[in-house]
């Protein structure tokens, strides 16, 4: 049971890029993705920023290669999630060829998208056929021709490492011989107006470990790896040798002041990976913007690692927004990147540190230094925490 | 190593609660089957019942009696199925919306739309701060959870999950999924069962689950998987909605002559009806004997060691095997 996992593909959509390529473009060069509303149906448009996904439901599809016909078949969410999943299949494609393939991927709304344009509107409900969760999880799997297991979580913004966790799982036991783990979300109105009704929404460009932050910018992608043991790659891009999944136990949607489920994730998914916490070059944090997240994920880190001695970190959010399910997805596709690149990337937005944690993220774009182990963050609703750990 | 059920109970439309497997059933009037109400208050204080959703009161509700079957106050893992989540919720939230055109909504129902809330919930009433998965995928969404609280515990990373499933059909959700395809012939429920797996010996044993996503399911090939042949079975449960389910024929004609149970006409059809199954599969084992109701086929015969649960919603399918140790 204790094979060692590599990564052999990563694949990517979000508001700075529709793959990897555009995205590291995007992250060396200090583009964000957050914007006016520009697809989203909506009465919003005018009050919030957020990181949509440059390309219209119609544009998706032509890049996906279907037919017009067929676009009613697919939620964004499904296009999305097409679109990152054939890129990282593509990838590891090259490393192997016919193997059992699996699918673990997570989403929080699922077909939402599609659901909330129909719903009380229109007589017949054929439209539900993309409304659960695990219908762009089939529709995936279907498109890379993934004849294996496919199943989906949903623990809220934590879901793609328990991705992860659950595909590894799989692997180790010789359920599947590779497995697509991640996340996808498109932005719905449902999704929106639900942040805003719990008041946590940015209505500027989010600062995330900021002094004043004020909260998150809601956005949308998805972001898969594919993993292997090692034993069956012929190539990898890096190992993944920890992760692990704890439950707060504090309050529905707040994260506790100790922060002591984000310290349990990480001290346990360091415990397994047999790293100190010397080890970490770069940590990329869960920092939503949020003023309860990031004070209780900084009080985590400087409890896991000594105030003073947190190793390099930073939010991407600020670059991507906060985009549910598929955060941990399009991060660990950042993660992998970091290591790929010997890169660090900066904390957008970022001027004054939160009183009493002293804790300050890189600002600039990093690089030359080697980046060994990188640990992400993802935590979500339901006191969900989850942490995973890359490496060389 | 070996696993075994050491307590499960189900919340469903019979008298299935804290109870033995009904020797009696109420056959459905017309319309979606609702659970029958258990008394909720001996496990969640009237002040956070209120804001509770029928999922999520018999999520949590049907687990704390399977924990309490068991012993145990803390379970090593928390894992949940559920195909559609937390609906009434999701429905409330979206219809406000839309009603009113997106002015501020109450953020309750949002809150509380999220899948892993029934998850999320037992973790803060049990302070239980371990492993918390929730799976949602489709009619396998039980099965997913099963499956991975099965690896964790041959992986010795637990010795106690808490698993189960769970769904809810409220009014809103019944009107528009009754004519979709999928549920054209049956009869449309809500409910769900919890479990208790463990490394410790009881008199259930799980032999394994299998998920299967081909259109095709070999039956005896797949038993293999289970060291079992045809003839080691001794009682099927199957998925079949109504009297003439085509869906089953093949599998039910393969185990011609052995008692055959089913469970949707009376319980109803939903992403999660399954886990109902191993209930009774479990409840099987443990009393030995099947009341005549729940049998579409076949005669009790007061011998039980292996059983194979059957379900199949639109090429979704899955076996669960379960024997008597």
């Amino acid at each position: 049971m204790n094979d060692s996992i590599v990564v052999t593909g990563i694949g990517v959509v979000c508001s700075i890029g529709t793959n990897v390529r555009e995205c590291f473009s995007s992250l060396k060069n200090e583009r964000a993705g957050i914007e006016p509303i520009q697809y989203l149906n909506t009465v919003h448009k005018e009050r919030f920023k957020l990181g949509e996904v440059k390309r219209s439901n119609e544009e998706l599809v032509a890049m996906l290669g279907l037919s017009h016909n067929d676009a009613d078949k697919y939620s964004r969410t499904a296009l999305l999630a097409m679109l990152a999943g054939r890129e990282a299949m593509q990838m590891a494609e090259a490393s192997n060829g016919a193997m059992r393939t699996g699918v673990v991927s997570s989403t929080t709304v699922g077909g939402m998208d599609v659901t909330e344009q129909k719903y009380l509107k229109q007589a017949d409900h054929s439209y539900l056929q993309t409304h659960p969760c695990g219908d762009s999880t089939r529709q995936l799997a279907h498109f890379i021709g993934a004849t294996g297991y496919y199943t989906t979580l949903n623990t809220a913004c934590s879901s793609g490492t328990n991705a992860l966790i659950h595909g590894v799982r799989l692997l180790r036991h010789g359920i599947v011989d590779r497995v697509v783990v991640g996340g996808v979300d498109a932005l719905t109105m449902f999704t929106l107006n639900g942040f805003n009704s719990l008041m946590i929404l940015d209505t500027e460009h989010c600062k995330p470990f900021d002094k004043n932050r004020k909260g998150l910018n809601l956005a949308e992608g998805a972001g898969y790896l594919v993993l292997e043991k090692e034993q069956d790659a012929n190539h990898f891009l890096c190992k993944v040798p920890g992760f692990a999944n704890a439950n707060d136990a504090y309050h529905q949607t707040a994260s506790s002041p100790e922060g002591n489920g984000a310290f349990s994730s990480m001290s346990q998914a360091l415990e397994m990976s047999g790293l100190s916490t010397d080890d970490i070059d770069y940590v990329n944090v869960h920092g939503t913007g949020t003023n309860n997240n990031d004070l209780s994920e900084g009080v985590a880190l400087n409890r896991l690692f000594g105030k003073g001695k947190v190793p390099q970190f930073s939010s991407t959010k600020a670059y991507t927004g906060h985009t549910l399910a598929a955060a941990a997805g399009i991060e660990a596709v950042f993660s992998v990147l970091a290591i790929q690149n010997d890169i660090i990337y900066p904390n957008l937005n970022f001027e004054e540190a939160i009183e009493d944690l002293e804790l300050i993220p890189n600002t600039k774009v990093l690089e030359g230094k080697g980046v060994n182990n990188v640990m992400s963050n993802s935590f979500g609703f339901g006191g969900n925490n989850s942490t995973v750990i890359f490496s060389k | 190593m070996k696993l075994y059920i050491k307590s499960s109970d189900c919340i469903s439309a019979q008298a299935t609660f804290e109870s033995a497997l009904p020797a009696e059933l109420s056959l459905p009037e017309n319309g979606g089957l609702t659970c029958l109400k258990p008394d909720y208050k001996k496990f969640i204080s009237p002040k956070l019942l209120r804001r509770m959703s029928p999922i999520i009161r018999n999520g949590v509700t049907c687990s704390l009696s399977t924990l309490k079957q068991a012993n145990i106050e803390v379970p090593d893992a928390i894992i949940v199925g559920t195909a559609l989540g937390c609906l009434k919720d999701t429905a409330s939230f979206l219809t406000q919306l839309i009603e009113e055109n997106e002015e501020l909504p109450n953020p309750t129902h949002f809150i509380q739309s999220t899948h892993n809330t029934i998850a999320g919930q037992l973790a803060l009433l049990l302070k239980c701060t371990n492993y918390n998965f929730t799976f949602s995928q489709m009619h396998n969404s039980f099965e997913c959870a099963l499956l991975d609280a099965q690896l964790m515990l041959l992986d010795e990373q637990a010795n106690n999950v808490l698993v189960g499933g769970v769904d809810e059909l409220p009014e809103v959700s019944y009107e528009l999924t009754k004519d979709l395809d999928c549920y054209k012939e049956a009869t449309l429920g809500e409910g769900g069962s919890f479990f208790v797996l463990s490394t410790e010996e009881s008199s259930v044993e799980l032999k394994g689950v299998k998920i299967i996503n081909s259109p095709d399911c070999n039956i005896e090939e797949e038993l293999k998987h289970f060291n079992l042949s045809i003839n080691d079975v001794d009682v099927v449960i199957g998925g079949d909605v109504a009297e003439n389910d085509a869906t089953y024929s093949a599998f039910q004609h393969k185990f011609e002559g052995k008692p055959y149970v089913w469970y949707k006409p009376f319980m109803g059809e939903f992403g999660t009806a399954s886990s109902m199954a191993l209930w009774i599969a479990s409840k099987i084992i443990e009393e030995q004997t099947i009341p005549q109701c729940w049998l579409k086929s076949g005669m009790d015969f007061n011998n039980y060691n292996n059983v194979v649960i059957y379900n199949n919603v639109g090429g979704e399918q899955s076996l669960i095997v379960l024997s008597k140790n």
